[in-house]
């Protein structure tokens, strides 16, 4: 087996001073102990990287009651964060990203600003001075901040423009200089029905990009970076001035939607080192890799739930003993499925020796099989 | 526009003027024309009177208060120190009143005589009202934080103590009796009204100071001359009930020594201690599993079995025995008869607990912790006037529990032990800081509580000075005696032939979930199947059509119930858990099958 280019590398850049035999011996010596190194077989490198994990995520619940009142220390960076990524959630706490601009404008206050300034999304609401509702007639009659609109330089005509498009329950019958009157396009449309259009109206989204809150520049190196809370990752990238390269989403589902499962991976890594990072701990950084593997083998983010990663072992009893047990029996009893008694769980179950470790083996001296299996 | 009146909330009338008519009803109260436990409110937003008269209302005395002055003066305080006026008679002036939450609604009411101004209506009787019974019998609480305070509260009904005078004739369950019950040296206003009913723990000299380690987690270190003679010894009671029940059909238990021929018989040793009528003899030494009453009850289902068939009636016995891992000398036998006319007899066990390590303690700080080393005294630190501590307590739990009133009273229990008196610990009230330091420094200490010590290992001086002092222990009923448990092999449940669970069943120790991957983790595959083989079975399994076969006894034979196959039949070493697993499936009409091979071939 040969050595990873990158301990190749390094043994080249260290070792170029020495005469060729002293290198050969070095090489020899490394690659002893890099062997030595590895995984034996029938490791079970699974168990020891969740218990790697998740034994610094017990230790983080028990320290957050020692840090109570201390402001550094971010809990929904912790453990929160970790359970989210492990689960595989779609709706997020905090969604961020990391923008950096193209190296022409890095240096440049303006176009940071400018690019900031053209992210935040603008709802309804956002340049709305007022709603009234007619309950008779069913009418909502908007008016408009001019003021507001000069500033996201918006006008009235744009916005009726817009909500021409997108409205589908209720159409324009009139416009005024500084307002607009909507009625509901079926006159069955209930009251409970009208009511939620209204409040669905108010969160429309009129410009800009749509899922991001808030927008910060930082100068940060040297250069102008951008963070935002909420992700549109599709969206950003469009945008000239970004670097699309560099931008970063913590948004993993997203991640693997726009840029694909191995940038997914990517994301995952980092958000865990991050959250280890944070809290002090210190794992070896092949546990995550190993996790983030696994979360995404199969060619799209599956968390750790039973309806992402358990739905997708190969054996009932294992799912079965997950959670939802009777759901997994009937399924498995439906499609008459075979258990290979593989891993560990249905092994265990049956108390049988585990297929790791000193159970991989079956090397045994029997003079004659046939004879012995008689006299049983 | 007039207000709606109800009482007790169901609507009797109007009345024009409320505010009037309210007030009209308080001065009527006030003067004895109508009963204090009426009250009365008015509420403005929703324009009503409300009148209370029901039970169920907690009501609260206070001193009423009219045009800023309180109607309590220094004469009627003077004539309840002579003894001339009484509380009701304060109440029947109309100086006191008591009002319940409702009315409450309606008052402004000042904590201490001084903040009184015209708008106030009543003033506080003393600002102690807001304790409790067992809040107010801790020291110097208002230095302390209200969750310690909470802690320190509860750990004092949890004491060892006297709880009731009569306590040898009482059957009470789990039950501790402290041989040298002490009160306290600092003492709170409480204290003075229990008068010598709230000895519930100990004065012990306490060293706050760490030894070798053994404090670590709040465990405290005990010296063992202290508990040698005496300190925090109690005596614990079990009490035992059996009774002699009849049975529909004539059938009757029977107390009396069982024959050695009962089903359950438990050998001759265990019946040692029994008199001829079948109970055990006052002052006798039980251990756990001895029988305290031999009974013998006639069979409950007969002719199921098949030994009570061949052997005609056999009788089962169903003695009182002493709890496993329990021991204790029968303190008192009482025969007597139950509700229904039975005999019923109750026995109570007594045993002499002396403090051991893992029992728990406490002080009224809310600062436990269990014995973590007992040493001999010759291991302990001493002063230089040749004081060696009861207890040593580690300083690392003062500072994030900031419970600054058990250094206070530490500090107070010195020189009570010093100048010989009590010391007043009640909140706001009691002896403040500056005064007891300054009656320590005339007693000849140094001031802040701090002596030179010497390390009992090597003889040298210490490098800092120690805080020592006395301090009320109290013993709490959590004893490492009443916790010891430990099987090796024991009875196990019906359904899954699992060991059973508790320390009452004699139950096992789980090897659980997360213990499991710890060995798979390690790859140590035929241990883990090992240490999780308590209900290996063995079971026959059809290799025809994979379905379980059925062993039968009598002919000896293994056949398949189900395509009748009696060679190719397989014997497979499994948890009994999957065993049923697989007939629960197999109930629900769902048929699994096992596939079969050999161990050693693939």
């Amino acid at each position: 087996m040969d050595l990873p280019k990158k301990i190749l590398e390094e043994l080249e850049e260290k070792t170029k001073d020495f005469p060729e035999d002293v290198k050969q011996k070095i090489y020899e010596e490394v690659k002893k102990r890099y062997e030595k190194a590895l995984a034996d077989v029938g490791e079970p490198v699974g168990l020891v990287s969740t218990q790697s994990l998740t034994e610094p995520a017990t230790q983080m619940i028990l320290r957050s009651f020692h840090f109570i009142g201390m402001s550094e220390l971010q809990l929904s960076l912790g453990l929160p964060r970790f359970i989210e990524i492990a689960d595989g959630r779609k709706k997020i706490k905090e969604k961020y990203m990391v923008i950096r601009l193209k190296d022409e404008y890095k240096q440049n206050k303006e176009v940071a600003y400018q690019v900031a300034r053209k992210l935040k999304e603008i709802k309804l609401f956002d340049v709305v001075k007022e709603i009234q509702t007619d309950i008779i007639n069913k009418t909502l009659k908007i008016i408009f901040n001019l003021e507001e609109l000069r500033d996201l330089d918006l006008s009235v005509e744009k916005v009726t423009d817009i909500l021409k498009k997108k409205l589908k329950k209720m159409k324009i019958i009139e416009a005024g200089e500084d307002y607009i009157t909507l009625k509901a396009a079926r006159e069955d449309m209930s009251m409970k029905e009208f009511y939620q259009y209204k409040e669905k109206i108010k969160s429309l989204h009129i410009a800009e990009i749509k899922g991001i809150r808030d927008v910060l520049v930082k100068m940060e190196n040297g250069e102008f970076v951008i963070y935002t809370y909420g992700s549109n990752l599709k969206e950003v990238m469009k945008i000239p001035e970004v670097d699309y390269t560099k931008v970063y989403s913590n948004d993993i589902h997203e991640v693997a939607k726009v840029l694909g499962i191995e940038a997914a991976r990517e994301v995952i890594v980092r958000e865990i080192l991050n959250i280890l990072e944070k809290q002090g701990l210190d794992v070896d950084v092949r546990h995550v890799l190993l996790l983030a593997d696994v979360l995404t083998w199969y060619g799209e983010y599956l968390g750790v739930t039973r309806y992402g990663l358990q739905a997708e072992k190969g054996s009932a009893l294992a799912r079965a003993a997950f959670e939802t047990p009777i759901k997994h029996l009937i399924v498995a009893a439906m499609l008459g499925e075979n258990d290979d008694m593989k891993t560990a769980i249905e092994n265990v179950m049956t108390n049988q020796p585990i297929p790791y470790g000193t159970g991989l083996f079956k090397v045994f001296y029997v003079e004659d099989p046939k004879k012995e299996k008689q006299e049983r | 526009m007039p207000s709606e009146v109800y009482i007790d909330n169901i609507f009797v009338g109007y009345v024009d003027n409320p505010k009037q008519f309210v007030a009209k009803i308080k001065e009527d109260r006030r003067k004895g024309k109508i009963p204090s436990f009426i009250n009365v409110m008015y509420d403005e937003d929703t324009n009503t009177v409300k009148i209370f008269t029901h039970k169920g209302r907690i009501q609260r005395p206070l001193i009423v208060v009219k045009n800023g002055k309180p109607l309590l003066t220094e004469k009627h305080i003077e004539k309840l120190k002579k003894g001339e006026t009484k509380w009701s008679d304060l109440e029947k002036k109309g100086i006191i009143e008591w009002l319940d939450p409702a009315e409450e609604e309606n008052i402004y009411v000042a904590l201490t005589p001084e903040e009184v101004t015209k708008e106030h209506t009543h003033m506080e009787i003393s600002p102690l009202v807001i304790f409790g019974i067992l809040t107010s019998l801790v020291p110097f609480s208002n230095h302390n934080q209200s969750a310690r305070l909470n802690r320190g509260m509860r750990t004092q009904k949890q004491a060892h103590a006297v709880y009731a005078l009569n306590f040898w004739t009482r059957f009470d369950s789990d039950i501790s009796i402290a041989y040298y019950p002490q009160e306290p040296i600092v003492r709170t206003f409480s204290h003075e009204i229990f008068k010598h009913e709230d000895a519930i723990g100990q004065n012990v000299i306490v060293a706050v100071m760490t030894q070798e380690g053994y404090s670590m987690e709040d465990a405290i270190i005990l010296n063992r001359a202290s508990i040698e003679r005496g300190l925090f010894r109690s005596v614990y009671f079990r009490p035992y009930e059996i009774e002699e029940l009849k049975y529909p059909g004539g059938l009757q238990d029977e107390i009396k020594i069982p024959d050695p021929d009962v089903v359950h018989y438990k050998g001759k040793y265990r019946y040692r201690h029994l008199d001829d009528d079948g109970i055990v003899y006052p002052e006798a030494e039980m251990e756990g599993g001895d029988v305290l009453v031999g009974r013998v009850s006639p069979p409950r289902f007969i002719g199921i079995t098949s030994e009570t068939f061949a052997t005609g009636l056999i009788k089962k016995d169903t003695s009182l025995t002493v709890r496993s891992e329990e021991k204790g000398i029968v303190d008192a036998v009482v025969v007597t008869e139950s509700g229904e006319g039975n005999k019923l007899i109750k026995i109570r066990l007594r045993d002499l607990r002396i403090p051991e390590l893992g029992d728990k303690f406490s002080v009224r700080h809310g600062q436990k912790g269990v014995i973590g080393m007992i040493l001999d005294p010759s291991d302990m630190p001493w002063t230089a006037s040749g004081v060696v501590p009861d207890v040593l307590f580690s300083p690392f739990g003062i500072p994030s529990r900031k419970t600054v009133g058990y250094i206070l009273e530490v500090l107070g229990g010195k020189i009570g032990a010093l100048a010989g008196r009590y010391i007043d610990g009640t909140p706001w009230y009691g002896e403040n800081e500056f005064d007891l330091r300054n009656e320590l420094l005339r007693l000849g200490f140094r001031e802040d509580g701090t002596e030179t010590m010497y390390n009992p290992l090597t003889g040298e001086e210490f490098k800092v000075k120690i805080f020592i002092g006395s301090m009320y222990y109290l013993r709490l009923k959590y004893m490492a005696a009443n916790k010891l448990h430990a099987r090796a092999r024991g009875p196990v449940t019906l359904l899954t032939k699992q060991p059973t669970e508790g320390k009452a069943r004699e139950g096992g120790l789980r090897y659980g979930e997360m213990e499991n991957q710890v060995l798979a983790g390690h790859g140590a595959s035929l241990l883990l199947r090992e240490t999780f083989s308590s209900d290996d079975t063995i079971v026959y399994v059809c290799d025809r059509c994979g379905g379980l076969a059925v062993e039968d006894d009598i002919r000896n034979s293994v056949y398949c119930p189900v395509c009748g196959e009696t060679e190719r039949i397989s014997k497979v070493k499994t948890s009994y858990a999957f065993k049923l697993f697989l007939q629960e499936l197999i109930s629900l009409g769902v048929w699994p099958k096992l596939k079969t091979k050999f161990k050693f071939e693939d």
